[in-house]
C-alpha cells in the first residue's frame, strides 16, 4: 500500500500543477475577420464594418445621381477630408471614410468622374516644375498650362447623439454621417448623402 | 497506515494550492519598441509587462501619463490608445467577470478599466496628444466620450459635471473656428463654473497646470467591502500664476471621485460580505453547539449517539467556517497613482512658441517651495498648448 502511494505522489503531483497552469495557456492567435461584419472586439463606436457598408451605400447612391452622372463631360472632383468635419464623439480618422469613398467611386464611375488630386498638389507642381525645366521630358500625356480646376467638392459632417443609463449600464451611441457635394461655381448642392446607424452596448454589472 | 495516507493526501493538497498560488500573471505581450523609451520609463513599460491584462488599463495609463511627463507624445499617444481601446470594448460574461461576481474572488480579479473619473481623464490626455497633434476634431471627440463616462455617475446631481471637459469642447470649437458650438460650451460649462471668464476669440494658447497627487482608493466598512477615497497630497499649492494671470481652478479631480455615489457592483460586493457574515456566525453558533452536545455525549449516563451528533454539528460549523474564511468581499482599490488632485487653465495670446513663467502658491499668497517654474508652450494646430505639474506625476507613478 505505502509502495503504491510513493508511486501516486509525484503523479498526482504533477497532475495538479498541470491543472492549474492549463487554467488559461497563452497562446496568443491572430485571425482575419470580414471587415464588413462585427468583430470580435466590439465598441459603439465607428468600426469596420460602418466604413465598408456606408461607403458602399453611399458609392451606389451617387451613381445614380444624374447631375454627376449623367453629364456630357466627366465631372472633376475633389474628394478629401478638408470639408468634411468631425463633430461626433467618436474618434474617426476623417481620411480613411474620404479615401476609400474616391477610391470606390473611382473604380465603380470608371472614368465617368474625374478626381482631382487637390492631396497631392506638392507632387504634381514638382513634376510640373522639372517638366518645365527641361530636366525630365514631357511624358506621354499632353502638357497644360494650369493644374485641373474642380466641378464639385466633398463636403459633410459626421454627429452623434450619446444615452447612457448609469443604473443598468447601457449605452448607446447614434451616428449620423452627412455627405454633400457641393458646385464650385454656385455653391449649389447637387447630391447629398445620410448614413445612419446606432449601436448600444451593456457593459458587465462589475463595471458599473 | 492510516495517518501515511493522510499526510500523503495532505501535501498532494498543498500541492494543489502551492502550484496555484504561485502562478503568475500572464506576461502582457507589447510591442518591441517600448524596449527603446526613456529609462525613467523602463519601469512603467515593465510593469505593463509583469501587470498582465488584468491590470493593462491601469498600467497603460501610469505609462502614458508618465510620457507626457517626460514629453514623449509618441508614447503617451499609443499608451492611451491602448488603455482606450480596452476602456471602450465591451466585454460581458467573461471568465474574469464571473470571478469577480462570486463569492470566492476579490472585485480586483476583474480587468481593471477604473472608475468614471480615471476612464474620463484617460481620454482628457489622448485628447491633449491630439491637440498637440493639431487635430482639434479627434481631441474633441475625446473630450466629449470622457464627459460620456462621467454620465456613469449615479448620483444625478453629479452625472455629466466634468467641468474640464466641457472647457477643453469649447477649446477646441474656438480653436476650430466654431464659435458658436464654443459659445454653447461654454455656456454649459457657466452651470457649473459661474465665475469662470470666457475665454478672449483672440487667444490662442492654453496652459494647463495640474497639482497635487492622485484621489487615493481604499478598501473599508464590513469585510473591506466599501470602496472609499481620500485625497492626494496637496503640498499646500492653493492658486497658480501664468505670466502673472492667475490661472483658474477647472477641476478638482478628487471631487470627481468622490462624487460618484454608489455603484451597481457595490451592491455585489456588499452581498458577498454580509455571506461570510452569516455563515461565520452560523458556523461558530454550530461548532459550539456541537463542541457542547458532544461534551455531554462524553458523559456516563449519555446515549452513544449523542457525541456522534455532536462531532456531525461540529464538523458542518467548521466547514462554514472554512467557506466563510474563503469568501473574499474586498472592493478594487486599484487606482490610477500619477493622477493631479486639481487641474487649473489659463488662455492667453502669445504670437510663437514661447516659455512663460508659472507659479504655484499657497493659500496666503507665498510661492511654495519649489513652485517658480516655467512651461513651454508647443505648438498646436493653429494655437499652442503647454502643460505644467507642481509635483512631478512621475514620482507617483514609481
Amino acid at each position: 500500500m505505502r509502495m503504491i502511494f510513493k508511486m501516486l505522489l509525484p503523479v498526482l503531483a504533477a497532475v495538479s500543477l498541470l491543472g492549474c497552469a492549463s487554467g488559461k495557456g497563452y497562446t496568443p492567435s491572430v485571425q482575419y475577420e470580414d471587415t464588413a461584419e462585427q468583430g470580435k472586439v466590439q465598441g459603439i463606436g465607428f468600426e469596420s464594418q460602418d466604413l465598408v457598408r456606408m461607403t458602399k451605400a453611399m458609392v451606389a447612391d451617387m451613381l445614380a445621381n444624374p447631375v454627376l452622372m449623367d453629364s456630357p463631360r466627366p465631372p472633376r472632383v475633389v474628394m478629401d477630408s478638408e470639408y468634411f468635419y468631425n463633430e461626433s464623439s467618436s474618434r474617426i480618422d476623417k481620411r480613411m471614410i474620404t479615401d476609400r469613398l474616391r477610391a470606390e467611386l473611382n473604380k465603380a464611375a470608371a472614368g465617368r468622374i474625374m478626381f482631382v488630386a487637390r492631396n497631392y498638389g506638392d507632387m504634381v507642381d514638382s513634376e510640373r516644375a522639372s517638366k518645365r525645366a527641361g530636366e525630365v521630358d514631357t511624358g506621354t500625356l499632353p502638357m497644360t498650362r494650369t493644374k485641373a480646376g474642380a466641378d464639385y467638392r466633398l463636403g459633410g459632417r459626421i454627429s452623434t447623439i450619446d444615452a447612457i443609463a448609469p443604473k443598468s449600464g447601457a449605452q448607446s451611441r447614434y451616428h449620423q454621417i452627412l455627405f454633400e457635394m457641393v458646385d464650385l461655381e454656385t455653391g449649389l448642392i447637387p447630391w447629398s448623402g445620410l448614413y445612419d446607424f446606432k449601436k448600444s452596448a451593456q457593459h458587465d454589472v462589475i463595471y458599473q | 497506515m492510516m495517518s501515511f495516507i493522510s499526510r500523503t493526501v495532505a501535501a498532494c493538497l498543498c500541492l494543489v494550492l502551492l502550484g496555484c498560488v504561485a502562478g503568475q500573471p500572464e506576461r502582457l505581450a507589447i510591442d518591441p519598441r517600448y524596449d527603446s523609451v526613456a529609462p525613467a520609463l523602463q519601469v512603467y513599460m515593465e510593469r505593463v509587462r509583469t501587470g498582465g491584462e488584468r491590470n493593462a488599463v491601469l498600467n497603460w495609463e501610469e505609462a502614458g501619463l508618465a510620457a507626457l511627463e517626460l514629453g514623449d507624445t509618441d508614447t503617451a499617444r499609443s499608451a492611451f490608445d491602448e488603455a482606450l481601446l480596452r476602456i471602450e470594448s465591451v466585454f460581458s460574461d467573461t471568465e474574469a467577470a464571473a470571478k469577480a461576481r462570486s463569492v470566492w474572488y476579490a472585485e480586483s480579479i476583474k480587468d481593471f478599466k477604473g472608475e468614471p473619473y480615471e476612464r474620463a481623464m484617460a481620454f482628457f490626455y489622448r485628447g491633449l496628444v491630439d491637440m498637440w497633434d493639431g487635430d482639434y476634431e479627434n481631441a474633441r471627440a475625446m473630450f466629449k466620450s470622457g464627459l460620456q463616462q462621467d454620465a456613469f455617475a449615479e448620483e444625478q446631481q453629479n452625472r455629466s459635471d466634468f467641468a474640464l471637459h466641457m472647457f477643453m469642447i469649447g477649446w477646441c470649437c474656438q480653436m476650430l473656428g466654431d464659435y458658436t458650438a464654443a459659445d454653447e460650451a461654454y455656456g454649459q460649462l457657466r452651470e457649473f463654473r459661474p465665475d469662470f471668464a470666457t475665454p478672449s476669440r483672440d487667444d490662442n494658447a492654453l496652459v494647463i497646470l495640474e497639482t497635487g497627487g492622485a484621489p487615493q482608493k481604499y478598501a473599508a466598512g464590513l469585510e473591506m467591502s466599501e470602496l472609499r477615497f481620500r485625497r492626494g497630497a496637496t503640498q499646500g499649492v492653493s492658486r497658480v500664476d501664468v505670466r502673472g494671470l492667475p490661472a483658474y481652478p477647472m477641476e478638482d479631480i478628487y471631487w470627481q471621485a468622490s462624487t460618484r455615489g454608489g455603484r451597481e457592483v457595490d451592491r455585489i460586493v456588499r452581498g458577498k460580505a454580509e455571506f461570510k457574515v452569516v455563515q461565520e456566525s452560523v458556523g461558530k453558533v454550530m461548532t459550539q453547539a456541537g463542541t457542547a452536545v458532544m461534551a455531554s455525549g462524553m458523559r456516563k449516563d449519555a446515549r452513544k449517539e449523542t457525541k456522534y451528533v455532536g462531532a456531525a454539528l461540529t464538523l458542518i460549523g467548521i466547514s462554514q467556517m472554512v467557506m466563510a474564511a474563503n469568501v473574499d468581499a474586498r472592493v478594487d482599490a486599484r487606482f490610477w497613482r500619477n493622477l493631479p488632485n486639481r487641474i487649473h487653465v489659463v488662455t492667453t495670446h502669445v504670437p510663437c512658441a514661447a516659455t512663460l513663467p508659472v507659479v504655484f502658491r499657497d493659500g496666503s499668497g507665498s510661492v511654495v517651495q519649489g513652485g517658480a517654474t516655467t512651461v513651454r508652450l508647443l505648438p498646436a494646430g493653429n494655437g499652442f498648448l503647454g502643460r505644467a505639474t507642481f509635483l512631478s506625476s512621475l514620482l507617483y507613478g514609481q
